[in-house]
């Protein structure tokens, strides 16, 4: 049995996860972070991307956005602008949001709305990417 | 005594202003129970992220940010100061403009180089009659807040800091603390403050920051400022909404004791008039018989 420590998931605009976890993997600056129990003290920032967390040997999957983790030897907290589980992403919705990502790109664009709207189209490629992997 | 005709079209204003009063309170109760979801959403992710802000910055190395800059060569009455001021858009809500500009001031009296940004309209018009420096493109609606917004606040303000247009910048806000009582609420924004003496009481060592503190704190900041003022602005709308609820609620109530007193005095004037009247004919018809 791998040993547990706390994770704590908020989003913004809901608490997502409190409890127990064997092992977390999220999307950091520079990659993935594969995190397990007793992990030293590190403060580093989340990517869009699919966060991944297992609970009693099963998996749990979700689309994160930006937003940091603060880990300590013991617990885990996430702190995210928006998080979903793939069975709640409206692939409808992402779709639309991505093609219009990508027409406004074709435009021309100031510099900083350009790095708005590519953030928009990582979102929604990211909210897509996560649904087709994991089809409930 | 005043003659019926005047009594009677003061309770027919009143009941026209209590019918006003009336809705008004029945629409911010409605909206009440909105906000207080959204802010009961909200408020594990705000708390957290000022715990876990507080904790990171007690556990942080000393990191060379533009976030971090205190500016300490700069002279404290040629500071320029930022206030990001958070009111309503609408009047008759009690106290809650009040509170908030009164506070906003009390704190612009200290310094000399005040920049005000407002959201919502009470606030701004009146410091646009005071004539006191405002950002014209400083445009944003206390309404319903979403994480856009705040994104593109704290982005402004973010900027102006990193131009060195701003050197401080604060925070002023209504929390609601109980259903019954709310309190204007300040706080610093920009920059932020290491907690070295904290983290040599706590006895703590330095967390790791991976890839390195500057990217990290490059990124983290303003993240955290965007959920700072999106939660700010959530807690002001719930505490606004509720501010209006109970103005009108007391609006109301004494809308209905005027009515009463009022209608004691109509009765009275009728009375006294009906009274009159029949002494008038009976005197005159005592006349005529004589």
């Amino acid at each position: 049995m791998a040993k547990k420590f706390q994770l704590e998931i908020i989003a913004s605009d809901h608490p997502f996860y409190k409890g127990d976890c064997e092992m977390l993997v999220f999307p950091g600056i520079d990659g993935k972070h594969g995190i397990l129990a007793n992990h030293e003290a590190m403060v580093t920032c989340l990517s869009p991307g699919e966060i991944k967390f297992q609970v009693d040997g099963e998996w749990h999957y979700a689309a994160v956005s930006d937003g940091f983790v603060e880990i300590t030897s013991k617990n885990v907290i996430i702190l995210a602008d928006t998080i979903e589980r793939p069975e709640d992403i409206d692939e409808h919705r992402a779709e639309i949001a991505r093609l219009n990502a990508e027409e406004k790109m074709r435009q021309k664009l100031s510099n900083q709305e350009y790095y708005q709207t590519r953030l928009v189209l990582n979102r929604a490629m990211n909210r897509l990417k996560v649904k087709k992997n994991h089809p409930n | 005594m005043a003659n019926t005709r005047e009594i009677r079209s003061r309770i027919k204003s009143i009941q026209d202003i209590m019918k006003i009063t009336n809705a008004m309170y029945l629409i911010s109760s409605s909206k009440l129970k909105k906000a207080r979801k959204s802010l009961a959403a909200t408020k594990p992710y705000f708390e957290a992220l000022q715990a876990t802000i507080y904790d990171i910055l007690v556990r942080a190395p000393h990191v060379h940010n533009v976030f971090f800059q205190r500016r300490d060569e700069i002279a404290p009455s040629d500071r320029k100061k930022g206030f990001l001021v958070i009111t309503a858009d609408k009047g008759l809500a009690g106290a809650y403009n009040h509170n908030v500009i009164k506070k906003a001031e009390e704190e612009m009296k200290k310094s000399n180089n005040n920049y005000l940004f407002v959201v919502g309209q009470v606030g701004r018009q009146y410091f646009n009659r005071k004539s006191v420096k405002l950002d014209g493109e400083f445009l944003y609606t206390a309404q319903n807040p979403t994480l856009y917004r705040a994104e593109n606040i704290s982005k402004t303000i973010i900027d102006l800091f990193e131009q060195k247009e701003l050197d401080d910048v604060y925070v002023i806000y209504t929390k609601m603390i109980t259903p019954m009582k709310a309190e204007v609420q300040f706080g610093k924004l920009l920059p932020l403050e290491r907690k070295k003496f904290e983290r040599r009481a706590a006895g703590y060592q330095h967390a790791k920051f991976d890839p390195s503190s500057e990217i990290v704190m490059d990124r983290l900041v303003p993240n955290y400022l965007k959920g700072l003022i999106f939660g700010v602005l959530v807690e002001s709308f719930s505490s606004e909404q509720n501010a209006r609820m109970t103005a009108m609620e007391a609006a109301t109530k004494s809308a209905k004791d005027m009515l009463k007193r009022l209608e004691l005095q109509y009765n009275r004037a009728r009375q006294a008039a009906i009274t009159q009247e029949i002494t008038e004919i009976v005197s005159g018809a005592k006349s005529l018989k004589k």
